[in-house]
């Protein structure tokens, strides 16, 4: 069976970047354009992986990262974060809220396919 | 012991010396001229007997001479008289035990050392054949020795009254004397203690009178002198204070300043990370969707697609990289604008029409009759314009009104924009205006833009000495307005 692949991210064109390069590689992709629909999906889907967005309205990504790793059901499953922020501060707020994964905007499609294989072989 | 008594002590002494000497001189002289007189008398006295009973031995009278002694003998000052003859028997005497006996009697020597009361003395007797030798008288020097005596006391007691009246005097003397001495002593005490005031009244002309003077002038010299010194003390204190003052003040200024630096490179450095975040974004659809088209067989639609999605994100990187360097100029207080006579009647109606509006929502302009100028940069206030209209529209959903209102005041043009969208919370009627802060709607960032929009707004308003401002219900929409001064008449 495909992997499912949750993407997390305000941004409709980046969303859609990473949906259209995810499903070329078939990846189940699901979608959620807000931290809130983000942390419902997680619980309705059990992806195998999300992609999480830092700068979020309301619910941030790293809120939505602790969040995935405080609920005993979730807290098994990989989060790579899209940060367009390559700031110190902010990949260390990134592996404190329990993610190892980054990948810092602009991003080649390439790469993070490749670190997505990585991840969920 | 007071000075005072020290000369009082000083003066009975010498007095005590000099009334001694006084008394004993007196006493010496009255002595003597009681002792001359006394002398003569013995003399005078002796010649007159002997010549007496040289007569009567030679009349050979000798119950006669011997009346004569008795006589004599009762003569006051006399003690005794004798008369003897060549072998020293006492043939006659006023004393008849002696008679016929040897003469033990001797002369005095000397009247003034004569110990006893009784002066004796001899007168030579040249009376014949009658065999009597010499005559003999005892005078008695009671008298004398108690006239002495007498004068003596007299002395003594004149000498006392005389030093104590002395004693008095000087009493009175050394006070009035004394007087300035202790006044200066007194003066120099108040000096010593810091009192200069004090002076002291120069009553003479002397040593005393002009150490008084001195003292004054002293006193003056050091007054002034102190008075001197402590307004100069006080003065340089006060410019110490002053120059403290400066100091203090030039410290917080510092301070200040070195505040505002650290402040300013702290939102520098935010400001860096933050345009770099903004530019990425847009760059990671750019980047990203070229790279998808270039490496993924595409249907036809979903690349062109894709190319506008670049087309848009280019666009939206463009308008940033402007946002950033208007905010830069704004920051540097340097936007270069172009001021000229514009119509902004006219301007309104222009940037309401260039809007281009989805059916749902409605704009509506509202202006006066009169047809208003302003000397403004024309671009810039239809950025300002396109800017706030261009929020209305991202918050205001479906159904939404917007109505564009121009107003005339007597110095000043005001432009509003009111929407009714969701409004905006009171505290955050000013930090709308900051840096990067967007509103926490529930809105996707496609609707957002830099954040940057009503700093900028502000800043071109503010460049145009006008104000801009917003003011909203919460849930009933909200409304910006903005005043440009009117166009000032030159020719006027």
């Amino acid at each position: 069976m495909n992997k499912k692949i949750l993407i997390v991210d305000d941004e409709v064109n980046v969303v859609e970047l990473l949906k259209v390069n995810l499903e070329a590689n078939k990846y189940n992709v699901i979608t959620a354009y807000s931290g809130e629909e983000g942390l419902a999906k997680v619980e309705t889907e059990h992806p195998d992986l999300i992609i999480l967005d830092c700068l979020m309205p309301n619910i941030d990504g790293w809120e939505v990262c602790e969040n995935i790793k405080c609920n005993s059901k979730t807290k098994n499953i990989p989060v790579i974060f899209l940060t367009a922020a390559t700031q110190r501060e902010d990949i260390e707020r990134a592996k404190k809220s329990g993610s190892d994964f980054f990948v810092a905007k602009p991003f080649d499609p390439l790469d993070l396919i490749r670190k997505v294989k990585k991840i969920i072989k | 012991m007071s000075y005072r008594i020290k000369i009082i002590v000083a003066i009975a002494f010498i007095s005590i010396i000099m009334l001694g000497l006084l008394i004993t001189n007196r006493i010496t002289l009255e002595r003597t001229l009681f002792e001359d007189k006394m002398l003569i008398k013995v003399d005078s006295l002796g010649e007159i007997f002997t010549e007496e009973v040289h007569n009567y031995s030679i009349k050979e009278k000798h119950d006669n001479i011997l009346r004569i002694l008795d006589l004599f003998d009762k003569q006051p000052g006399i003690e005794f008289a004798l008369i003897a003859d060549g072998k020293n028997i006492i043939k006659y005497s006023s004393i008849r035990e002696l008679i016929n006996k040897p003469n033990f009697i001797k002369d005095s020597e000397n009247i003034r050392k004569s110990k006893n009361d009784v002066f004796i003395k001899s007168f030579p007797l040249h009376a014949g054949d009658s065999g009597l030798k010499y005559v003999q008288i005892g005078f008695s020097l009671k008298e004398i020795k108690a006239d002495l005596r007498k004068s003596f006391f007299l002395s003594l007691n004149i000498s006392i009254i005389t030093l104590f009246l002395v004693l008095f005097v000087a009493w009175l003397i050394s006070g009035i004397l004394l007087k300035p001495l202790i006044e200066m002593q007194k003066n120099a005490d108040n000096i010593a203690n810091g009192d200069y005031s004090k002076r002291i009244p120069v009553r003479s002309d002397d040593v005393i009178g002009k150490l008084a003077f001195s003292m004054n002038n002293m006193a003056a010299y050091l007054d002034d002198l102190t008075k001197n010194l402590n307004k100069k003390i006080q003065d340089a204190t006060r410019e110490l204070e002053i120059t403290n003052n400066i100091l203090i003040k030039k410290t917080e200024l510092l301070e200040e300043s070195n505040r505002k630096l650290t402040e300013l490179d702290k939102l520098k450095s935010e400001f860096v990370s933050i345009v770099s975040h903004e530019l990425r974004t847009p760059l990671t659809g750019i980047i990203g969707f070229a790279q998808t088209i270039l490496r993924l067989k595409l249907p036809k639609e979903q690349e062109v697609q894709y190319l506008k999605i670049i087309e848009t994100e280019g666009k939206r990187l463009g308008k940033l990289i402007d946002d950033f360097l208007d905010i830069s100029k704004i920051e540097a207080g340097n936007f270069g604008l172009h001021f000229e006579d514009v119509n902004i009647s006219e301007l309104v109606k222009e940037t309401v029409d260039s809007i281009k509006l989805s059916h749902e929502i409605q704009i509506k302009t509202n202006l006066p009759d009169k047809i208003l100028f302003a000397e403004a940069d024309r671009d810039r206030i239809k950025q300002v314009m396109m800017n706030i209209i261009g929020n209305a529209i991202k918050y205001t959903s479906a159904g939404g009104k917007i109505v564009v209102e121009l107003k005339d005041f007597d110095d000043s043009i005001n432009i509003s924009i009111e929407d009714n969208g969701p409004g905006i919370k009171k505290e955050e009627y000013l930090k709308i205006f900051e840096k990067f802060y967007r509103g926490h709607d529930n809105i996707t960032k496609k609707n957002i833009g830099s954040g940057l929009g009503l700093t900028i707004a502000k800043g071109i308003i503010n460049a145009h000495k006008g104000e801009i401002w917003v003011e909203s219900e919460s849930g009933k929409g909200s409304k910006f307005s903005f005043t440009l001064p009117k166009k000032q008449k030159k020719n006027e």
